[in-house]
């Protein structure tokens, strides 16, 4: 067997979970590395896989297809891979067993929903994403942490059941497990699946409510996958259905102005994920090769920068503790390094050129104009207005300018740390001043050229005049602190009341059930125990009231076990007298 | 203020003239005849974005930051 063959034959996502089997046993500085080496061993094998469908696999009278692989599923997995090392990078110094584990699962996972070959076994990989990503929540141990990853669960597993429902639905009706272009009634609660995890709104809002109280690290992995696969998803289920350039235009503005309102840093970048998936949204809708390959690209540089910006903001509440804009700023001497590499990020996510971000913007906004979506493609272009100002102007100007927090950084920035976001950084430049890196991934050959003069002018036109319109108004845009109702009111805000309705009326039901039921059974107990009292006791009773005297006291039930084992033991012997004297009989005649 | 809002003006004229003099807004639609397109949009469009966010979203909806704690607490 060939090495190729052995690639070939040997998913991904195993090489994954065979190495968070492997971090169970070994120290915590080798547990880091295995997350490199496996990253880097996916990564060396993606160049000799084939395009075909490589393991089935025969479950009950399906023929799965856990690993097929085409060049869609190639492209996500090479930037799977990379944020998959970065991230391992940046997690270096980590030493929670837990956290460590669970990034390898959610990232496995990943790997295996975007080379599963049928609609089952995405199911699965999908609902392995869930268990890693929710504990990468959880882990930061903090009561608000607890309570956004519960509601994350709970989204997550309603958005699951709409997923495996529609996928049963599906099954029924075209006998077929194939995961290609969907279409006809079943198909529509498999999008409901797809969009929460790809948080469209109104199904957006565990994003902004749980990535900010995720750990430092697990934002970084956050931030790369669930969405993500969920774009892959839809670009393989759902390229070209209108509806979602609508969806796409609306969220790509919604989660701006919802990331230029936020105080929090993590929570700033959280409502601009939505944002962003917005325009590869966007893209799959308009459904031709040129937007598909934007929405890939995009969905790729975004992973990068994103995971970069993440990369930043968490280095900064690891050195000071703080998020809240607030209470930051004035720490560019202390932190300059941080500064320099998170700007790299926000630069090429604003879509400057000599950044990926250019190259994938550009696709997405030029292919909606060409295909004529014009209210699509002004509002994509104001979204990018948008996210200049917020996560390019704001967000660093009130961090590392502006007035000086009062506590300043209290432990320095980890050197792995400073490593992966560095080797985060110059791949966003690489991909920026080599395109055709990132064009030869791509699903569609494509003839794009994102460095014309007219594309440089555009880019130009609307960061110089965002910038300008951000200083003219500066003074009125300061962060002040509280959050901003959003979609998750509808179920934050009637918990109490839904835990009274299920839990609490119910539970009260059940303890007045009991308590009737134990006070019954000990009348019952008190009556059985001497029941010829009893009735003395009632008949006593009837006396006293027709005579108007008080009511006797009932006499005490004196348990007196010798008190019938004569009478009894004579009963028994004649009736075995009588059996004896019955089997003679029968045995004489 | 009101020199901010000049220079702005004065960056946007020649913005405007450079466009009408290099044909540097292409496109088949109506907003490809407004002088400095993008330019417009990235101002006007911040400011809609601020009014948006500041005025409508924030006066309807900003809470303080333990909105939804408190209201637990309550119960």
């Amino acid at each position: 067997m060939s090495l190729t063959e052995i690639i070939n034959s040997f998913p991904p996502v195993l090489i994954f979970l065979i190495g968070a089997l492997v971090m169970l046993f070994v120290p915590s500085r080798a547990r880091a590395v295995i997350m490199l080496v496996c990253s880097l061993l996916v990564l060396a094998a993606l160049p000799f896989l084939q395009d075909a469908s490589l393991v089935q696999l025969g479950f009950l009278n399906f023929e799965l297809v856990p690993f097929a692989v085409d060049r869609l599923s190639v492209a996500f997995a090479y930037v799977f891979c990379l944020i998959s090392f970065f991230g391992g990078l940046y997690a270096f110094h980590l030493k929670d067993r837990g956290q460590q584990i669970a990034a390898m699962v959610y990232a496995g996972g990943s790997l295996g929903a975007i080379f599963a070959g049928d609609l089952f076994s995405l199911f699965v990989f999908w609902e392995i994403m869930l268990a890693g990503s929710a504990y990468l929540i959880w882990a930061r141990k903090t009561p608000e942490a607890a309570g956004a990853g519960m509601r994350y669960i709970i989204v997550h597993l309603a958005g699951g059941s709409f997923l495996l429902a529609g996928i049963i639905w599906h099954l029924v009706e075209t006998g077929s497990l194939d995961f290609g272009l969907l279409e006809g009634a079943p198909s529509y609660l498999i999008l409901i699946g797809f969009l929460v995890n790809a948080a469209v709104p109104p199904l957006h809002a565990w994003l902004p409510d749980a990535y900010p109280q995720s750990t430092v690290t697990g934002s970084v992995f956050l931030s790369a996958f669930t969405t993500k696969v969920a774009v892959y998803a839809l670009v393989r289920g759902f390229a070209g259905l209108e509806l979602l350039v609508w969806a796409g235009a609306i969220m790509a503005v919604y989660g701006v102005i919802y990331a230029f309102l936020e105080n929090d840093i993590r929570k700033i970048l959280s409502h601009h994920i939505v944002s962003q998936v917005g325009f590869m949204v966007a893209a799959i809708g308009i459904g031709s090769a040129l937007s598909v390959n934007g929405a890939v690209a995009h969905a790729f540089t975004n992973i990068l920068n994103k995971g970069l910006l993440f990369m930043g903001t968490g280095a900064i509440l690891y050195a000071t503790g703080k998020s809240k804009l607030n209470e930051l700023g004035g720490l560019l001497k202390q932190t300059p390094y941080v500064f320099v590499l998170y700007m790299i990020g926000a630069v090429s996510i604003s879509g400057f050129p000599l950044f990926c971000g250019f190259v994938s913007k550009g696709m997405v906004t030029y292919s909606a104009e060409t295909s004529h979506y014009i209210p699509a493609f002004i509002m994509l272009n104001l979204a990018s207005v948008g996210t200049f100002l917020s996560v390019g102007l704001k967000l660093p100007y009130y961090t590392w300018f502006g007035k000086k927090s009062q506590t300043g950084i209290t432990k320095p920035v980890p050197a792995g740390m400073y490593t992966g976001m560095a080797l985060t950084a110059l791949s966003c430049v690489i991909f920026g001043v080599f395109p055709g890196l990132l064009g030869n991934l791509l699903p569609y050959a494509s003839s794009y050229q994102p460095y014309t003069l007219i594309h440089f002018w555009e880019t130009l036109s609307i960061v110089l005049f965002s910038g300008l319109m951000f200083w003219v108004l500066i003074d009125s845009i300061k962060p002040k602190p509280g959050i901003t109702l959003d979609f998750d009111w509808f179920y934050r805000r009637p918990a109490p009341l839904v835990y009274r309705i299920f839990v609490k009326f119910p539970s009260d039901v059940f303890s007045l059930a009991a308590r009737l039921a134990s006070s019954s059974v000990s009348k019952v107990a008190q009556i059985a125990a001497n029941p010829v009292g009893f009735f003395f006791w009632h008949y006593k009773n009837t006396v006293s009231k027709i005579k108007g005297e008080p009511s006797p006291e009932m006499e005490p039930a004196v348990y007196n076990p010798h008190r019938y084992r004569n009478s009894l033991g004579i009963m028994v012997l004649m009736v075995m007298f009588g059996f004896v004297f019955v089997a003679v009989i029968t045995w004489l005649v | 203020m009101r020199n901010k809002i000049v220079i702005v003006g004065i960056i946007l004229a020649v913005f405007m003239l450079l466009d009408h003099l290099f044909h540097l807004t292409h496109g088949e639609g109506w907003w490809a005849q407004i002088p400095a397109f993008f330019a417009l949009l990235g101002f006007v469009g911040g400011l809609l974005i601020f009014f948006l966010a500041k005025i409508v979203i924030s006066a309807l909806l900003h809470r303080k930051e333990d909105y939804y704690e408190s209201d637990r607490n309550n119960q």
